[in-house]
């Protein structure tokens, strides 16, 4: 199996817009939560959960010609944003000829181009609009920021979207993997993206009653392994990853930021909604068997950490299970306190953390920590980053229905 | 507005063209619209005339004056059409 390297990547998210930005707000241990702009004041007012992890300061106009944009859902957008960062910050900005049909795409999404369809249907059931326009479907579906990535850059070898809730671009990451391991492609352009922030899709979140309240503070809502935790909430954005084969990338002496060492995927195929704790545990020992690593190899765990009362505990459970006396040691930290749960794209976004973690020798705390839970009694960089000789990373993501993925990375 | 200029309208504001560079003998594939641009014309003279335009009354228009021909009696006929009147 050929040996898999990360060579760029690229992320848009409510802290910023570039990797930079985007790590050094994270080390800044301040949310980025905050009363939502994007939906016209008269629907906010109707919403109980005003607040998300909303990407600002952000102009589609800045980075899309007027005709591009009919094409392109936010989703979409912020897909082809990560992924241009990640491809210069590759020196791939144009590709080959030859490189063309060694090179894929997986961008995992858990809503697709959710804006369009609310947006349209709002027209169709509230407007009685008699019609809607051909360009819907194409900016609607799932596959499109796949399909848009693939297009803009002629990547023209496999091309995938995971749609795995909350794995999804785990998920992405992890098969693009396997798709270089097995001789398949030589580039993926891995990540994920996702634009949830409508009214109907925050309605919905309302009726599972998970949302956190937003308090006096937004920036605080989020609050993942603390005892006063309250529930997630809700962000946008994306990031996308230049997954390379090692070989290419030491021919074309490319920069190399980590090496992807371990996937493990698995379901826990019992209940849609509550995880398990065995699940989780097996898919971060199936990512340290394909690692060939125990738990002391791991110097940071990037958690799943949504802030619900029971993702958390579960988690802190699976992890010790697999970690036994060493969990104690390692740190742990939800970049989600400050980034919001961004659904599909979530696993992606996290990896830009485990990354900088590494490369930077600081851990991005866990935001908002106020109190300890007895019940999750790890520990979690509370509101401090810590500096930390990082040599490896276990990133998790557990969706809603049990799908579980696991990534590893390490220092190369 | 007549006939003539909305449909030109449609076009420009479909191939984000300013109205100026749309021309009755433009063909459509000189304005860089392919076969989805041409369905999202359709969308736009439908809202514009509120009817609705049926496929076989389009097929194989090259040009924007193979739409003025093709959908003017179509257009004027619904009623809806601001075809003649003084803009």
């Amino acid at each position: 199996m050929r040996r898999v390297v990360i060579t760029g990547m690229g992320v848009i998210a409510a802290p910023g817009v570039g990797v930079d930005p985007f790590f050094r707000a994270l080390l800044a241990g301040r949310g980025a939560v905050r009363r939502m702009q994007g939906i016209p004041t008269e629907l906010l007012e109707r919403l109980n959960c005003r607040i998300a992890a909303e990407v600002t300061g952000y102009d589609p106009a800045q980075h899309f010609t007027e005709k591009e944009l009919d094409q392109l859902d936010r989703f979409s957008q912020f897909a082809i944003v990560a992924a241009r960062e990640a491809l210069a910050a590759a020196g791939m900005e144009r590709l080959s000829e030859a490189q063309q049909p060694r090179v894929g795409v997986a961008i995992g999404t858990a809503y697709g181009g959710t804006q369009t369809l609310d947006m349209n249907y709002y027209a169709l059931y509230a407007k009685n609009a008699s019609r809607l326009p051909p360009l819907v479907i194409p900016r609607l579906m799932y596959n499109a920021a796949t399909c848009q990535v693939s297009m803009r850059w002629q990547a023209r070898g496999p091309c995938v979207s995971p749609t795995t809730a909350c794995s999804s671009s785990t998920h992405a990451i992890g098969e693009a993997f396997r798709t270089i391991q097995r001789g398949e492609a030589d580039w993926m352009l891995a990540g994920g993206s996702d634009a949830p922030l409508t009214y109907g899709v925050i309605r919905c979140w309302e009726g599972m009653r998970v949302l956190a309240p937003e308090g006096d503070d937004p920036t605080r809502a989020c609050r993942p392994f603390s005892r006063d935790r309250q529930g997630i909430v809700i962000g946008e954005g994306a990031a996308v990853f230049v997954l390379e084969a090692y070989e290419s990338a030491l021919k074309r002496d490319a920069n190399i930021l980590a090496e992807v060492v371990g996937y493990g995927a698995n379901s826990d195929a019992s209940h849609i909604t509550q995880p398990s704790v065995q699940g989780p545990a097996e898919a971060m020992r199936l990512a340290l068997a394909d690692a060939k690593m125990g738990p002391e190899d791991i110097g940071y765990i990037n958690a799943h950490g949504t802030a619900t009362r029971v993702n958390d505990v579960v988690e802190t459970k699976a992890i010790k299970g697999v970690f036994g006396d060493a969990a104690r040691r390692i740190p742990i930290s939800s970049s989600k306190s400050m980034h919001g749960h961004v659904m599909g794209a979530s696993g992606a976004i996290e990896l830009v953390a485990a990354i900088e973690a590494m490369r930077r020798g600081v851990i991005p705390p866990t935001a908002n920590y106020t109190q300890p839970d007895p019940e999750c009694d790890l520990d979690y960089v509370p509101n401090q980053p810590r500096e930390a000789k990082v040599d490896a990373v276990l990133s998790n993501s557990f969706a809603f229905g049990g799908l579980n993925a696991v990534l590893i990375i390490k220092r190369v | 507005m007549g006939l003539e200029e909305k449909i030109l309208e449609a076009v420009a504001k479909v191939a984000k063209r300013k109205q100026g560079e749309v021309r009755l003998e433009s063909s459509f594939d000189d304005l860089g619209m392919d076969s989805l641009d041409r369905v999202c014309l359709l969308f736009e003279l439908e809202q514009m005339f509120d009817v609705t335009i049926p496929e076989d009354k389009v097929q194989g228009v090259r040009t924007v004056q193979d739409i003025v021909d093709r959908l003017g009696p179509h257009l004027s006929s619904t009623g809806a059409a601001p075809s003649g009147s003084p803009s």
